[in-house]
């Protein structure tokens, strides 16, 4: 019995990485394919809703939806609010789907915006983004910090 | 042989899974004081995402956490609320009498400013004999306090007290007409589970809705929300998604699907329902939850969001309605030159504070003003204005070109006997609005 556990386990160590790519959340399975088949990644931006994103089902450590899958790594049109109290000055700021989420702000109910060629300041109302999206977990000491990224060149 | 080799990967990963739980979990007698404190302030001062689950985590620790989080919350209300929503709003899990002992007294305090937390925080194990408080605070100004006491009565009604069940599908039923859609679709849900099926109608307007609040997309925000309820309830949506537009062929054919499918499900549950009990859901969906017509013209808005006070969403258009709410707003005929006498004063609260978008701190409580920036056609994208606080009071919070428009706002409300007073949202509404300007960045009127 034992010998058997220590061949399961074996097994398991042996396979992980080939699993872990192909349940892998940093590239989706679309982009994953072309990927592997020496092709770029298709530049054609998808328009996305955050409310969509925000309904899409999600548990803790269980994998989203396919179609959310799908976007990652992918460019994205992304509507939403900046989170009211984002300070100025910073790489990245919360986009909401609502500007007043009221302190209850569920992991899944904002994408994490990271700005690569610019700095916050707070703009009242919606705006529309385009950039880079990626998904998954983001933990940081057990807690998770982020579902999903957006990373763009500027504010609009 | 690949295949072979997953299936001994996913066995691997099922025998460790026990190990890799109870690594990330200890149980609870290894949490040691320092570790608790340490969870404590980042469920009172982490980032927004991660105090929730901080709370969550010390719920799950049990006596240890709760008799540190009683020690701190101390006797008055004034300390209690310095715990923050999020610890708040997990006390009721712990079962512990003294927190429901501190909880209602801030549950009763209007003024205290995580009602919502306390509510969500009592209605998680409600005591029969809380059944009469509860019952009062369905009719609460806020709307996160009435879906908890919602759900905190269903939860008392579910035992075998006939007589309980019925005063509650009779409560429940009261709430279709509730002013906030969240607040409908829960007592739609919540019925349906006690053989009132014909609620889930409501939903299927929900599915229908298109309406906005100006840029907010209020409808498509209420088609997911009914999707994921409808979905609760395991009903086969026939295809229907909530981001595609309702008037969209494969949408239209999947509501006409669903529609057969909820009145099926209504005629089944209605026939085991005793004979009284069958008219209990109006026949058909009242104006307040049905899909509402577009809303033209819309100049000028004013959104508050209050902790204290609710929520109001009002609209004034060019042809001199003001619109209140969303869905199928309430519309209310107004002056002529109500509007453009309103935009001068927005003009000049713009011209008063140049390139200045926002005042305040984080918090729950907003104002949020929408007016066309000067010089620009009125038809062009309006400017937004916002205040927001935390619960500390800020009665110096909005500067004065603000406070003569919120004011003068206020002032163009019309007063009750021109309102509908059998309407949630027309009921009182100048004085409430009044109290919501008041509990954000003070009162409009002069001081």
């Amino acid at each position: 019995m034992p010998i058997l556990v220590l061949l399961l386990l074996l097994g398991g160590v042996l396979a992980a990485p080939g699993l872990v790519r192909e349940r892998s959340w940093k590239v989706g399975a679309d982009v994953q394919a072309a990927m592997d088949r020496g092709e770029e990644p298709d530049n054609e931006i998808v328009e996305v809703s955050i409310l969509r994103l925000k309904n899409a089902r999600y548990r803790r450590g269980r994998p989203l939806p396919e179609w959310v899958q799908e976007l990652d790594g992918k460019k994205i049109s992304l509507w939403g609010y900046m989170a009211i109290g984002t300070l100025e000055g910073l790489s990245e700021f919360e986009l909401v789907p609502e500007s007043c989420e009221c302190g209850k702000s569920k992991v899944n109910h904002f994408v994490q915006v990271t700005l690569d060629d610019d700095v916050t300041r707070f703009i009242p109302g919606r705006i529309t983004l385009e950039g880079t999206f990626s998904c998954g977990e983001v933990e940081e000491d057990g807690f998770i910090t982020s579902v999903y990224r957006l990373s763009t060149d500027e504010l609009p | 042989m690949t295949r072979l080799v997953r299936l001994a990967a996913a066995a691997a990963l099922l025998l460790c899974a026990p190990a890799l739980t109870w690594s990330q979990e200890p149980p609870a007698r290894q949490y040691s004081p320092e570790q608790i404190d340490r969870l404590i302030i980042r469920a009172q001062s982490g980032s927004a995402v991660i105090r929730p689950q901080a709370a969550e985590r010390l719920a799950r620790i049990g006596k240890p956490a709760a008799d540190r989080l009683y020690a701190m919350a101390g006797t008055s209300l004034g300390e209690l609320a310095l715990l923050g929503p999020s610890l708040i709003e997990v006390l009721g899990r712990f079962d512990d009498p003294r927190f429901r002992a501190l909880l209602w007294p801030a549950m009763e305090d209007a003024e205290f400013p995580w009602r919502p937390a306390v509510s969500r925080s009592l209605a998680h194990r409600p005591r029969a004999a809380e059944w009469d408080r509860l019952v009062g605070f369905l009719e609460d100004p806020i709307a996160p306090v009435r879906l908890a006491t919602l759900d905190a009565l269903a939860l008392l009604s579910g035992g075998d007290d006939s007589e309980g069940a019925a005063s509650f599908d009779a409560l429940a039923a009261a709430r279709l007409g509730d002013e906030n859609d969240v607040v409908r679709r829960r007592a739609a849900v919540l019925l349906d589970g006690r053989g009132h099926s014909r609620a889930l109608l409501w939903l299927l307007e929900d599915l229908q809705r298109t309406d906005t609040y100006f840029d907010l997309p209020t409808g498509e925000a209420a088609r997911y929300a009914a999707v994921n309820a409808l979905q609760s309830l395991d009903i086969d949506l026939a295809g229907f998604e909530a981001f595609v537009p309702p008037a969209a062929e494969p949408n239209q054919v999947a509501l006409a699907k669903l529609r057969e499918r909820l009145l099926a499900r209504a005629s089944a549950a209605e026939a085991k329902l005793p004979e009284a009990a069958r008219e209990l859901v109006p026949r058909s969906v009242p104006a307040i939850a049905r899909v509402g017509g577009p809303v033209e013209g819309a100049r000028l808005g004013l959104l508050l969001k209050s902790c204290r006070r609710g929520d109001y969403y009002l609209r004034w258009t060019d042809d001199d309605q003001l619109i209140i709410g969303y869905g199928n707003p309430a519309r209310v005929q107004l002056p002529e030159g109500t509007t453009a006498r309103l935009m001068a004063v927005a003009d000049a609260a713009q011209e008063a504070n140049p390139g200045k978008v926002y005042w305040g701190r984080p918090g729950c409580d907003m104002e949020s003003f929408r007016m066309p920036r000067v010089g620009e056609p009125a038809e062009a994208r309006l400017q937004q204005l916002i205040l927001s606080k935390d619960e500390r009071p800020a009665p110096d919070l909005r500067p004065a070109g603000l406070s003569a428009l919120g004011a003068a706002m206020a002032a163009s409300i019309p007063g009750d006997d021109a309102l509908d007073s059998t309407d949630p949202r027309t009921r009182s509404l100048a004085r409430r609005v009044r109290g919501a300007f008041a509990s954000i960045g003070g009162p409009v009127e002069a001081r």
